[in-house]
């Protein structure tokens, strides 16, 4: 019974709790609402360019990481092509070489032998074979002791080769003459070849 | 806007403005989260299908509101607690040195006990305490607040006013301890 009366005595105590009023006026509350729903808005907005921003970022990092991989597809796929072609340009440089090298010897045989020498061929038979086929190697057996030969070179544009030549059977006395029966056979700007000026060099043959 | 604004204010303000107090018993919160309640208001006034009454709608508004804060005080709070272990055996509590709020000054001994003893009751058990008896919402309307069942309301209801009365008397006894020579 006791229990009940408490109950009841505790629901009319509560009943009469003081009433709670608010102090400021509707004006004060609108203005502040108002206030606060304005930089709530600019949050708002702050918020959705806060998140364009990172949208933004990762799209570029993407655009960026493809670029990145393109160019790199690319500069690998040039990288072997140009391997391949160094790869080619060295082969053709090595038979170039090799061809030079034959021909050097050859003519280097023909200066150090000169011994004995074919009269049915003359250079310019010479420097068309060397020219055609430049893998095979030559020997010149070269007989000057009846026959005239005059031994000049020549040196390609950028001084990387020098080409030896020998005129047999020459009947031009002066170098000068012998150079232009040269041109006359063989048109040496058009060939990319030089003058070494071998005329005021002095040779001397050593013979064993 | 404003005429929304004033609607509700003309009608339930003072309501309003007691109910959030009686929950978080600080005036200065209870000004903010009144804010914070309008807003929503006026927000989603458009969107009131009229299925409850304005009232209960509004008070809805503000019990979600009221929750709101204080999940985020429970966090603030778990992250200090945290922070300094000041639950632990390391720890020492120390008793609040605020004044009380103005309000309580007006109650006698009696009202300043039971005003004590409801944060011994839960949220869901104060909240009906104060929706039934300070505000004196019927149940029907505070189920439709609350969004319970009217059966829950009156079990909550019981057992908040069971809590209650055993904090008061319990305390009456301490102070009657307290009072002998």
């Amino acid at each position: 019974m006791t229990n009940h009366n408490d109950k009841e005595y505790l629901i009319n105590q509560l009943k009469n709790m003081p009433k709670i009023e608010d102090q400021q006026s509707k004006e004060q509350l609108y203005q502040k609402i108002q206030r606060k729903l304005n930089h709530n808005q600019s949050v708002l907005s702050k918020k959705r360019v806060a998140v364009w921003i990172p949208t933004l970022a990762s799209i570029c990092s993407i655009i960026l990481l493809f670029i990145i991989i393109q160019t790199q597809n690319f500069s690998n796929q040039s990288d072997q092509s140009s391997s391949n072609s160094a790869e080619d340009s060295s082969m053709e440089s090595a038979k170039l070489e090799n061809s030079d090298q034959t021909g050097e010897s050859s003519i280097a045989e023909d200066q150090d032998e000169s011994k004995s020498i074919n009269n049915s061929q003359d250079t310019e038979a010479v420097e068309e074979e060397s020219s055609q086929k430049l893998d095979q190697m030559y020997n010149y057996m070269i007989n000057i002791k009846n026959e005239s030969a005059v031994y000049t070179a020549f040196i390609t544009e950028q001084a990387q080769h020098i080409v030896p030549v020998t005129l047999l059977n020459s009947k031009e006395e002066t170098y000068s003459n012998y150079i232009e029966q040269i041109d006359g056979q063989i048109n040496l700007d058009q060939n990319g070849l030089y003058d070494i000026g071998i005329k005021d060099m002095e040779f001397t043959i050593e013979e064993a | 806007m404003k005429t929304t604004f004033e609607h509700f204010y003309d009608k339930y303000h003072q309501d309003l403005f007691q109910f959030i107090f009686y929950m978080v018993k600080d005036k200065e919160q209870t000004e903010d989260i009144v804010q914070d309640v309008y807003i929503k208001v006026l927000k989603s006034y458009e969107s009131f299908k009229g299925e409850s009454t304005e009232k209960t709608w509004l008070f809805s508004i503000a019990r979600h509101e009221t929750f709101d804060y204080f999940r985020k005080l429970k966090r603030k709070r778990n992250r200090f607690l945290e922070f300094f272990n000041w639950g632990g055996e390391e720890g020492e509590q120390l008793k609040s040195t605020l004044a009380e709020p103005e309000q309580s000054v007006l109650l006698n001994d009696q009202m300043k006990h039971i005003y004590h003893c409801m944060e011994h009751c839960s949220i869901d058990q104060k909240q009906i305490l104060i929706l039934r008896y300070i505000q004196e919402f019927t149940i029907q309307e505070s189920a439709e607040i609350l969004g319970w069942s009217i059966s829950k309301v009156k079990t909550t209801q019981h057992r908040a006013l069971k809590i209650l009365q055993q904090c008061v008397q319990s305390t009456k006894r301490e102070e009657d301890d307290d009072d002998k020579p």
